[in-house]
């Protein structure tokens, strides 16, 4: 089981999908949405990987490690 | 997730009248409501997952009544605590604020406020940069240390910075 986790004003919002068949249609959202939020200038992170390996910074939705945290577009405050 | 807590939480699984639940998924479920979990459990598994009490209390890692959800605000934060690691969450649970080390940049002091709260522990410079929409204050906090540890050129392209007197110094590096 993925986790895709979307920083917003409700702390955070999750799509859970895997590559199972009764998932197709929670990846597909979770696939669209990952890619509209990268377009509009998200940056997406794998968080708690396996091992215990440092943060990583992710690009593909091919590329998602078991929990990924999208950041919205940042811009100065 | 510590191998003695997920057995705990593959127990709960089996209990579960769903059953076939990962421990990930078990624990998942507690946080979004699970009223007869008993209180001496809820505190078993805060240990389990972060050693220290004070780091969080069992209202904020779990709901308190069903149908109330947690607020932003306790999600923000059970969330920060998951991916800071165990120095960083240290620091924050006894200061309220952690250090992130920025490869090439230097080191910054994540601070729990909203304005200039990114602060370089070397030149005392303080930079101010987020998310472009309202979130929770730990969910700032988290895209910061995720950015300056991982893209620092993404935060300091945009962010705003001012030097420890005060004095504004203008925007993107």
């Amino acid at each position: 089981m993925k986790i895709l986790r979307f920083l917003d004003s409700s702390g955070d919002r999750e799509i859970r999908f895997d590559d199972s068949e009764a998932m197709a249609e929670a990846k597909t959202e979770a696939q669209r949405q990952f890619e509209r939020s990268m377009a509009a200038g998200a940056v997406a992170f794998s968080v708690n990987r396996k091992g215990g390996g440092a943060d990583q910074k992710v690009g593909e939705f091919s590329a998602l490690e078991d929990e990924t945290v999208v950041v919205p577009r940042i811009v100065g405050g | 997730m510590p191998d003695c807590l997920a057995r705990v939480l593959q127990l709960l699984g089996d209990w579960s009248p769903m059953g076939d639940q990962t421990p990930d998924e078990v624990l998942g479920n507690l946080r979004q409501g699970s009223p007869a979990l008993p209180q001496r459990i809820r505190r078993c598994i805060r240990w389990l997952l972060y050693e220290d009490y004070a780091v969080i209390s069992t209202d904020e890692l779990f709901m308190e009544a069903p149908g109330k959800g947690p607020t932003p605000d306790a999600r923000a934060r059970q969330l920060l605590l998951r991916v800071l690691n165990p120095v960083q969450r240290d620091e924050f649970s006894r200061y309220g604020y952690f250090t992130v080390d920025a490869i090439g940049w230097g080191r910054f002091r994540v601070l729990s406020r909203t304005t200039f709260n990114v602060l370089n522990t070397g030149t005392g410079m303080a930079f101010c940069a987020g998310p472009d929409m309202p979130v929770p204050l730990a969910d700032l906090m988290l895209a910061q240390k995720l950015i300056l540890e991982n893209d620092p050129e993404r935060f300091f392209r945009v962010a705003n910075h001012r030097r420890e007197d005060g004095r504004y110094c203008g925007a993107g590096l």
